[in-house]
């Protein structure tokens, strides 16, 4: 057994986006700060396996909070990340005719009140959609990082604020210890291990109730959803740009910067399989991914897009990138997205934080000034 | 004995209406078709406003079935409605639709098989239609004959609604904008490659709801009417004759005058006023009837054409093997 007998004011679980994030920005309080990821590197999964999109608040129309914030953060999330950040695309959203939930009006009305610029598309543009099923084509302002950049970036901002990474390290169990600490148990390639922590954040995304229920602690209500996103080679009048399909079972293709590829993602298609956790057990999710059998839709998401933008049908694919995908049950139908900060009765040291929406950390990090500068007024 | 699957991405289109006690047993045959043949496929159920618990009953089957969609429409709207409503669902290569419960599921494979080989458009025929009264069978008869003589020469008489359609006979048919009325019609009327199967239904399980006499009297002339401005020619023709007559009438009024002695006083100016006002009429109505049906084709907005296909060869200009050297500066041709 590796006694370490190491202290930390505050252990990250989860090397994600999050998890790095609130790691770096709770060392302006705290001296010790330490982030255990089970992956060899960080940003391994749901925050590199998703379309890489930079929110302007569009993508909301009807969640106005969720919308609002996204629009809020979007200036202060290029300012920061630049480097990691794609502007070379053109992006377009359009509304549907048929089976949309907004109207073309709607959400220019929608995205005024937001303060999102928003302008009608050039006519190149419009031809490139099926006049029929699409009501109106906008050119909008949104972004998409570069997955790969955006993790240097993070290692940098932890390497240079002295927060510790601890790679392949798998938290086993959290529990109780003196003086209001916290247990952490954990597992790396040296075997067994322990470490003590003033507070623990538990960020590990779809993994949050494994973690939780191996450490004997009531699990959070959670939907998980199985996604795969299809990761295509555009044909060239697509090349150059991302389009998204609103406001119901449509699509969107989005540039994958550090690929150099775009993602195809469909509402009926990307989601294989659906569950949640509610009680008792839930499940592995992460070990679900692995074991299940994946069998791509691209041929559907394909031939459903290409009814609205023909040139879809030349697009070249090339795999996809297959990830658990979590949200709280009660946004299921709607675009809400907040921010969950869960703290656990049992363990009052303990704080569970599910974040879906990258750009929409500083709702996060905000909360825990928050937080912090109320224990210090204290 | 594996039968190699079929790379064709399949669509197989079903239109409810009240088919809740066959659906479950319907499906089942259908997926275990598609399951054994084609590698990508879908079927699309569009409700047409059933009232019975077909809502209910597909909400368990989509949990179960894979590839299972479900368009429910707000009401009634009539079974053209519904598969223009399919049409525009389907995302396959090819589509095919079936009337649940009396079409055979394996049909599936032998339409799919047609449209592969270069049938745009595969209607089914059935000359055994045991559920037919005898009054409906010859009003049916009469009507395809007289959308034969207006509509297009190409129509059978027992067409059915088992039908497959390429993708490009799709995005044809779904870009006219009409009311489509009898999908089979506007199908022969468009020009693509069309083929008929003939083939035996099932005898419904399920007794159709058929039309009343004056409802299929309506639908048949709201049909006609729909795909074909040649009964307004009618009209002009008829106009024209009537037209001429009451010319001939007012020649042989004069001509009486002329001849006979004794024509009784105001006989003649009272006929040749009224043959010469009807004369009048008719030839007003003649011209906006002709006006009527023109305007009636612009505003359909129907492609003028439907492309079949576009090639060209492959070395797009020539002398492109020529290198782009000159061996003189020549002075400028035209005045600066």
């Amino acid at each position: 057994m590796n006694a370490l007998n190491e202290h930390y004011s505050v252990a990250v679980i989860g090397g994600g986006f999050y998890g790095c994030a609130i790691a770096h920005h709770l060392r302006r309080y705290v001296p010790r700060v330490i982030v255990l990821e089970k992956n060899a590197d960080i940003m391994q999964r749901a925050s590199l396996n998703n379309q890489a999109r930079v929110h302007n608040g569009y993508h909301y129309p009807r969640s106005l909070l969720t919308a609002m914030r996204s629009r809020l953060h979007f200036p202060r999330f290029v300012r920061e990340y630049g480097f990691c950040i794609d502007d070379r695309f053109e992006k377009y959203y359009a509304v549907a005719s048929q089976y949309s939930k907004v109207t073309a009006a709607q959400f220019y009305a929608f995205c005024q009140r937001i303060g999102s610029p928003i302008e009608p598309a050039s006519e190149a543009i419009c031809k490139l959609f099926d006049p029929r099923r699409v009501e109106a084509v906008f050119r909008v302002v949104e972004y998409a990082f570069d997955a790969a950049k955006l993790k240097d970036r993070l290692r940098e901002m932890l390497e240079d604020d002295h927060v510790v990474l601890r790679l392949g390290a798998r938290v086993t169990r959290l529990a109780r210890a003196s003086a209001g600490q916290v247990l952490v148990s954990f597992e790396d390639q040296n075997g067994p291990a322990e470490l003590h922590a003033d507070s623990v954040i538990n960020c590990t995304y779809s993994q949050i109730n494994q973690v939780l229920s191996d450490s004997g602690l009531p699990v959070v209500p959670l939907k998980h959803e199985l996604t795969e996103l299809a990761l295509v080679e555009m044909p060239e009048p697509l090349r150059r740009i991302g389009v998204t399909v609103m406001c119901g079972p449509f699509f969107s293709f989005m540039p994958f910067p550090s690929k150099g590829l775009h993602t195809l993602s469909h509402v009926r298609y990307t989601p294989h399989q659906a569950w949640e956790d509610r009680s008792a057990l839930p499940l592995d999710a992460h070990g679900y991914l692995d074991g299940a059998r994946k069998t791509s839709q691209f041929a559907h998401m394909r031939n459903d897009a290409a009814r609205y933008m023909p040139s879809l049908r030349e697009c070249r694919y090339t795999g996809s990138l297959w990830e658990v995908k979590t949200v709280l049950p009660a946004n299921e139908h709607d675009d809400g997205r907040p921010i969950l900060f869960k703290r656990q009765p049992g363990l009052p040291s303990l704080l569970s934080v599910l974040g879906s929406k990258i750009d929409n950390i500083y709702d996060a990090l905000e909360e825990l000034d928050a937080l912090y500068q109320k224990r210090e007024a204290a | 004995m594996t039968i190699s699957t079929s790379d064709i991405f399949v669509s197989v289109v079903v239109p409810l209406d009240n088919h809740e006690s066959i659906l479950e047993a319907y499906l089942l045959e259908v997926f275990t078709i598609l399951r054994g043949q084609f590698r990508d496929y879908e079927v699309v159920l569009v409700d047409d406003g059933s009232m019975d618990g077909t809502s209910a009953l597909v909400n368990r089957l989509i949990a179960t079935h894979e590839c299972l969609r479900y368009t429910r429409l707000a009401r009634a709207f009539g079974l053209d409605v519904a598969m223009t409503a399919g049409l525009d669902a389907a995302i396959g290569d090819c589509v095919v639709f079936l009337e649940p419960g009396c079409d055979p599921p394996e049909k599936i494979i032998p339409l799919t098989s047609l449209c592969e080989k270069g049938s745009d458009i595969v209607i089914g025929t059935c000359s055994q239609r045991s559920h037919e009264g005898r009054l409906f069978a010859w009003g049916r008869r009469l009507f395809c004959w007289l959308c034969r003589k207006f509509v297009t020469d190409r129509l059978l008489t027992d067409t059915t609604h088992l039908m497959a359609f390429s993708r490009r006979a799709v995005n044809v048919i779904t870009r006219i904008k009409q009311n489509h009325r009898h999908l089979s019609l506007v199908a022969c009327s468009v020009g693509y490659t069309t083929t008929f199967y003939p083939y035996e239904q099932r005898p419904s399980l399920r007794r159709p709801k058929r039309r009343g006499l004056l409802s299929s009297v309506q639908y048949g002339i709201a049909t006609l009417v729909s795909n074909s401005v040649s009964p307004l020619r009618l009209a002009t023709y008829i106009g024209a004759l009537a037209g001429l007559a009451n010319l001939a009438y007012m020649l042989y009024v004069c001509a009486v005058n002329l001849i006979k002695n004794e024509v009784v006083e105001g006989w003649t100016t009272l006929s040749m006023q009224m043959s010469g006002m009807f004369f009048l009429v008719f030839l007003i109505l003649m011209v906006i009837s002709e006006y009527l049906a023109d305007m009636l084709r612009e505003s359909k907005g129907t492609p003028l054409y439907h492309i079949l296909e576009d090639r060209s060869s492959l070395r797009p200009f020539a002398g492109a093997e020529r290198r782009n050297i000159v061996e003189e500066s020549q002075e400028r041709r035209h005045a600066a």
